[in-house]
């Protein structure tokens, strides 16, 4: 075999998409041939170079645990599969089938996050939508590095009670809700991966630079953005905030 | 087995892929912020198609299929980004026997040309032809044979073998122009 032809085989060679008596050439062709197997060689590296850098790229965890949470949710609501609808935006989609298969028809899915802050605080969520307290706790620390403390002195000796959780749709990224109460009003703590900032709507990207540290007021409610380790989180409430702010802690002391 | 519910199945067999489907969906995908509404709405379609999926066979690859149709689909609804692609491969088989060489003698130091070109790569695989991308990435990243990739994509499997191979060589003719840009490489060595 000439030096030409074994190059032209090389992209299935590479691949083990030979036969036998093609691959035993080539083979024997490189034993013999120097820059052959160098130029071989090189290949393989850009190979294992992409596939390397590619394999660096995982599902993030929120949205894998959003996907197991609402195929286990749609089957447990509908008891057979759901059906399709036909929606505008994916996100919107997802959430539309859900809303179908739960069967309430009168309420709205809630699940999306409309740029409404009063709304989006003082809504009153469906419990069924909601996660027990030990899912909470299990996804702030797994997805997120966080816990929750409702201790006296993190959160300014304010009675912190937190109501329930869910994950959610915040612009278009996946994210865990936490809602909570002090004093009576209701507060409305939203959860992403720090990761996945970039990849909100222009809208909250905005408001996000402006709320970083300090309390910006959308439509009367509080509203500041904190990060902490690989977390990000918005937290709206009209109580004010430094209290709640303190009870997102790290969740490996 | 008949008594277990059908979603524990179905994740059972997306989770050891989840990651697969994610990266796919995120080097596919026109808008940069797109891969997680794609991986969402193909999840879901997928989970309502379950019914029809054959006990063993191939979970992957028939999920791989609902992915890919998702994000034709998909793609349609946002403006494309990146700029232009990759051009045809030129055939001076002379110059490039010879670049070939040189290209080769910069791979015994691969380590300097992975830092340099880590972001780079991706870049010239984003801007590879629909597809030749798709059919490297399926190839080399999620080891689909050409006969899968042939089902997968509902093409001939000589076609699968040629778009994996251009891809192949455009990619180096572009990461060699780039060592050459950035003097690693001297044009013709
Ligand atoms: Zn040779
Ligand atoms: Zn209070």
């Amino acid at each position: 075999m000439d030096c030409q032809t074994a190059r032209k085989w090389m992209s299935p060679y590479l691949d083990s998409e030979l036969e036998t008596a093609k691959t035993f050439e080539i083979g024997e062709h490189l034993r013999a041939c120097e820059p052959c197997r160098r130029r071989f060689d090189a290949e393989r590296h850009v190979d294992d170079m992409l596939r390397d850098r590619l394999s660096r790229e995982s599902m993030p965890p929120a949205l894998w645990h959003q996907l197991r949470k609402e195929v286990n949710r749609s089957e447990l609501l509908s008891g057979f599969r759901i059906p399709a609808v036909i929606a505008t935006a994916a996100g919107i989609m997802l959430f539309a089938v859900l809303y179908m298969a739960s069967g309430d028809r009168s309420a709205k899915p809630s699940e999306v996050f409309t740029g409404q802050w009063a709304h989006y605080v003082n809504q009153s969520v469906p419990s069924e939508s909601m996660l027990s307290d030990a899912e909470i706790e299990k996804a702030l620390l797994d997805d997120y590095g966080l816990r929750f403390s409702t201790a006296r002195e993190d959160t300014h000796r304010h009675p912190v009670k937190v109501m329930g959780g869910r994950y959610v749709l915040f612009g278009s990224q996946p994210a865990l809700e936490l809602r909570v109460k002090c004093c009576g009003k209701d507060a409305v703590i939203t959860t992403f991966l720090r990761s996945n900032a970039g990849k909100l709507p222009r809208g909250i990207q905005e408001l996000e630079r402006e709320a970083f540290g300090k309390d910006v007021k959308r439509d009367g409610v509080n509203i500041r953005v904190n990060t902490v380790g690989e977390a990000e989180f918005f937290i709206a409430s009209e109580h004010y905030l430094d209290g709640l702010m303190d009870a997102i802690q790290p969740g490996k002391a | 087995m008949a008594q277990r519910p059908a979603a524990a199945e179905f994740l059972d067999l997306l989770e050891p892929i989840r990651n697969s489907v994610y990266r796919y969906a995120a080097r596919m995908a026109w808008g940069d912020d797109h891969a997680s509404d794609i991986v969402q709405e193909a999840v879901m379609t997928a989970w309502r198609e379950f019914g029809r999926f054959e006990a063993n066979t191939n979970f992957k690859a028939w999920m791989f299929r609902i992915l890919i149709n998702t994000i034709y689909r998909l793609n349609k609804r946002v403006a494309r980004h990146g700029g232009p692609q990759l051009d045809e491969v030129h055939h001076d088989l002379h110059a490039t026997m010879e670049r070939e060489e040189a290209w080769s003698s910069l791979m015994e130091q691969p380590e300097r040309l992975r830092e340099m070109l880590d972001d780079r790569l991706v870049a010239s695989l984003d801007r590879l032809g629909t597809d030749e991308r798709q059919c490297l990435l399926l190839r080399m990243l999620e080891g689909f044979s050409y006969k899968e990739i042939s089902a997968v994509l509902d093409i001939p499997m000589g076609t699968a073998m040629s778009h994996v191979h251009r891809a192949r060589l455009k990619l180096r003719e572009e990461l060699a122009a780039l060592a050459v840009e950035n003097g690693l490489l001297r044009e013709s060595a």
